[in-house]
């Protein structure tokens, strides 16, 4: 026990004595510190982003620091706009349904529907993982890597078949909505982009399966054209996709708590120990 | 198993629920993992004894509840400067709600550096290094593997999950709950007498100890838990923490947990400037 036993000594790690800002200037007011006289995003006084941007302008500019070129804007209001309207299935908007009849605070009505989000399967950690699987073989030969993935992972589950982070089966299928999507993505993204990889990628594997686009890899290949890094990507997703999220579940806080199904108790199986 | 390309697992599912884990049949009973919970667990059996029961499927023993209750004490830090618990304090100040404000704390600790989210990290190196130790390694040759693993980033300053520690080197948790283990009987075995080997060794090589995740997970690891297990039992592991810290934040004065003037952020980013003409 003596051997096992440790000094607890402090690293004497020399921390930060105030919080940086890159984004966010707040020049304070003459007679209280606390108000902030005038604020500038990234250099520019908000007060004229309120007269010459829209909001796809000033997100942009929010994250990537500069405002969004005629391309840029227009994959990113493209993105915005297919994110917005995702549909009362997802795992999000359920999560914010039930909080909505189960009269949860409606305060947390969005911060649940985001956490709803945030799954390896469909959610924003897919397309985390999706943004680093391409990032990482991007300048690779799509072909071999698509080999090799499908080497690593064979079908032989239940379930949907993921042979990549963001790609696989979709249901066993493959949405033709999504599809539609994507090619209106790969109208606008540059022709040897990230999104044109995964393209490439998918090319070499077997249709016949229904192995190729999920939702992640969609959203991966158009943030990484847009030059967001994963550890962006997924709160970008979040972010993106929670206006529905949260009107899908603040539709059902003012309905009965019948508004929703409660399963029957023939239903719901018990299995026997 | 063969290539299953039907839909069948989702039609079969739709509109139903087959559960293992209980449910309430209205006027009969609740039933948690086939126990009655009016019956068999309120008053009989302890709140940790039905957490790991609920998780796992499997009632523990009383003294291994004992073992659970005491290692969630040791992360029930009121120190509102740690991450998690600041982030209580911050909604507290801001009169959140007490549930969002220990939820936030919760989630915060979600996380690669310390809390839960290293747990799932640490089990799974100790049960790779028993492995490779009964393949010959020494604790040295595990150390070394380890850090030029995929696993973690190669480079001279460890980053082995359970075997470093922020802001302090050492882990005072180990030695409390080492006397924990012993005073209810707990036989030590396999993967803690090598975490501790690991431990011994990264001290005279790399200036670091095992940290109080590595102990825990080796712990349990060898107590038959499972990595999921383990992560799934700990997913809260922070709360009481957080709950101090929100509720002092929260019974002061609106505002004035560590409030900031505009002078307290340092800008390092662009210069004001003008609005581009040619914009839009």
């Amino acid at each position: 026990m003596n051997s096992r036993k440790v000094n607890i000594e402090s690293r004497n790690e020399q921390f930060s004595t105030k919080i940086k800002s890159r984004i966010t200037l707040e020049i304070p007011s003459d007679d209280n510190e606390f108000l902030a006289q005038q604020t500038y995003t990234h250099g520019y006084n908000v007060l004229d982003l309120m007269d010459h941007c829209d909001p796809i302008d000033n997100l942009f500019l929010i994250f990537k620091g500069e405002l969004p070129n005629a391309i840029e804007k227009k994959i990113l209001t493209k993105l915005s706009i297919f994110l917005m309207n995702q549909g009362p299935r997802t795992i999000a908007a359920r999560t914010g349904a039930n909080a909505g009849v189960g009269r949860t605070d409606v305060n947390h009505i969005l911060p649940i529907a985001i956490m709803g989000m945030s799954g390896n399967y469909g959610g924003s950690k897919e397309v985390e993982n999706a943004m680093r699987f391409v990032h990482r073989n991007v300048d690779k030969d799509a072909a071999n890597v698509a080999k090799q993935c499908l080497a690593d992972k064979p079908d032989d589950v239940e379930g949907d078949w993921i042979i990549a982070p963001g790609f696989g089966t979709d249901f066993r299928g493959q949405s033709p909505f999504l599809l539609d999507v994507k090619d209106k993505f790969m109208q606008a993204c540059p022709d040897n982009g990230y999104l044109a990889w995964c393209q490439k990628f998918i090319n070499a594997l077997p249709a016949e399966k229904n192995c190729g686009w999920r939702l992640a890899s969609i959203v991966a290949g158009v943030l990484l054209d847009l030059g967001i890094p994963a550890r962006v990507g997924a709160g970008l997703f979040q972010l993106l996709a929670s206006p529905t999220a949260f009107a899908h579940g603040v539709s059902f806080a003012d309905k009965p708590i019948t508004e929703i199904p409660f399963l029957k108790d023939e239903d719901y199986e018990i299995k026997p120990i | 198993m063969k290539s299953n390309q039907s839909k069948s697992i989702w039609q079969k599912n739709r509109g139903k629920i087959s559960t293992n884990k209980g449910g309430w049949r209205i006027g009969e009973a609740i039933y948690n993992c086939g126990f009655s919970m009016m019956d068999d667990l309120v008053g009989k059996k302890s709140f940790f004894q039905t957490l790991v029961l609920n998780v796992t499927g499997k009632l523990p023993s009383e003294k291994m509840a004992h073992w659970f209750e005491a290692s969630f004490i040791c992360l029930s830090w009121p120190d509102s400067r740690i991450w998690c618990n600041q982030n209580g304090a911050l909604l507290g100040t801001s009169q959140g709600s007490p549930v969002a404000g220990v939820a936030a704390g919760i989630l915060s600790a979600d996380s690669r550096m310390y809390g839960p989210g290293s747990i799932s990290g640490g089990a799974e190196f100790i049960i790779r290094a028993l492995a490779w130790s009964k393949q010959g390694l020494t604790p040295l040759d595990i150390i070394q593997k380890e850090l030029a693993s995929k696993y973690t980033k190669p480079g001279n300053k460890p980053v082995i999950v359970g075997y470093a520690r922020p802001i302090a080197t050492g882990d005072e948790r180990v030695e409390a709950m080492e006397k924990v283990s012993k005073s209810l009987g707990f036989i030590e075995k396999e993967h803690l007498t090598l975490a501790f080997e690991i431990h011994k060794t990264l001290a005279e090589h790399y200036q670091e100890n095992m940290n109080y995740v590595g102990y825990v997970t080796a712990f349990l690891v060898d107590e038959g838990f499972s990595v999921n297990e383990i992560h799934r039992i700990y997913s809260t592991w922070v709360h009481s923490g957080v709950h101090a810290c929100f509720a002092e934040a929260n019974d002061n004065i609106a505002g004035t947990f560590l409030p900031l003037a505009c002078d307290d952020i340092e800008y390092v980013g662009k210069a004001p400037r003008k609005f581009p003409k040619n914009a839009q």
